[in-house]
């Protein structure tokens, strides 16, 4: 393993040694966005798989978060739990209209 | 007949449709709440949150949705505590266990489950790094570090083997058991904290002075 890059948590993807918050907990997504938990600052932040910030409170009001985990398992969306509901519905007319 | 066919195709198409739809989930160990908040990842919202024990400091989550909280300040109360996906206890390790006597997880933000989902990975303040079943909590191997106690360990994406960071410099050991590698990237490492693996070939490492993310 070589290092290849590093990234400060409070800026886009340069080198940097002048950020805060301690931080404590790393994981990603499928998408490889990953999330680092800042136990001093009290937030989780985002970034892009090449290090760029996304969302430096993606979660915040945190009281001193520290192990974080991403759930392989997906869960619907609003947008996937509509579409279900559309075609409950739609099964349920079908069948009044054969009674 | 042509309702269960009608129905059919009204869930095929939404299956067909879902994985455009589908999100996933970042569950945090809010340490001093003692709370497991779990969160949307495409929108931060928070859509649970569960009680757990005081101390609590790493999770991990398994393929079916079972988490895993490391807690305890100390070696009488040092646990893994394993629930299910709806925040119910399955069962816990330690207090006079397996844990007890080799330093507890204090502090530590790791726990990380292996590619089979059969192995879970301990660091162990007390110097060792503790391979667990997921399944019945027995304990399977240990293993110790040469450049101090561990601070975060994760298995890498294959399971082949497990890295470990000890403040001064990342040791990677074969899962299989045996001697570990240092890695030390030129002293560029300070206080390498949790452990991430995007691939097999690539890790993050939160430098917990400096507030930087290396990998």
């Amino acid at each position: 393993m070589t290092h290849t890059a590093t990234w400060d948590t409070t800026f886009n993807g340069n080198v940097g040694f002048d950020s805060v918050s301690s931080p404590y907990g790393l994981t990603a997504d499928t998408s490889g966005n990953f999330y680092v938990s800042s136990f001093n600052g009290n937030t989780i932040s985002e970034f892009s798989s090449t290090g760029l910030l996304i969302n430096s409170t993606f979660v915040s009001g945190l009281n001193f978060p520290e192990g974080i985990a991403f759930s392989p398992i997906p869960e619907p969306s609003s947008g996937a739990l509509l579409a279900l509901g559309a075609g409950v519905l739609g099964a349920i007319r079908f069948r009044r209209r054969r009674r | 007949m042509r309702l269960i066919i009608g129905a059919a195709l009204a869930l095929a198409g939404v299956l067909a449709s879902a994985p455009l739809a589908w999100a996933q989930r970042l569950y945090v160990v809010n340490v001093n709440a003692n709370h497991l908040n779990i969160y949307s990842t495409s929108t931060g919202t928070l859509l649970n949150s569960f009680a757990i024990p005081a101390n609590s400091y790493a999770v991990a989550v398994d393929s079916v949705g079972n988490y895993y909280i490391s807690y305890g300040p100390s070696s009488s109360t040092d646990h893994v505590a394993k629930y299910d996906s709806a925040g119910n206890l399955v069962t816990s390790w330690g207090t006079g266990g397996i844990i007890t006597g080799t330093g507890g997880p204090e502090g530590i933000p790791n726990l990380s489950i292996d590619a089979s989902g059969a192995n879970l990975l301990v660091p162990l303040s007390g110097g060792a790094i503790n391979v667990y079943s997921t399944s019945t909590g027995a304990l399977l191997s240990t293993s110790s570090t040469t450049n101090g106690a561990p601070v975060g360990a994760a298995f890498n994406t294959t399971g082949t083997s497990f890295f470990v960071s000890t403040f001064s410099a990342i040791e990677q050991f074969p899962a299989a058991g045996g001697a570990s590698t240092t890695i030390t990237w030129g002293g560029l490492l300070t206080l390498p904290y949790g452990i991430y693996f995007q691939s097999d070939t690539s890790f993050l490492v939160a430098g917990a002075q400096l507030g930087e993310i290396r990998h």
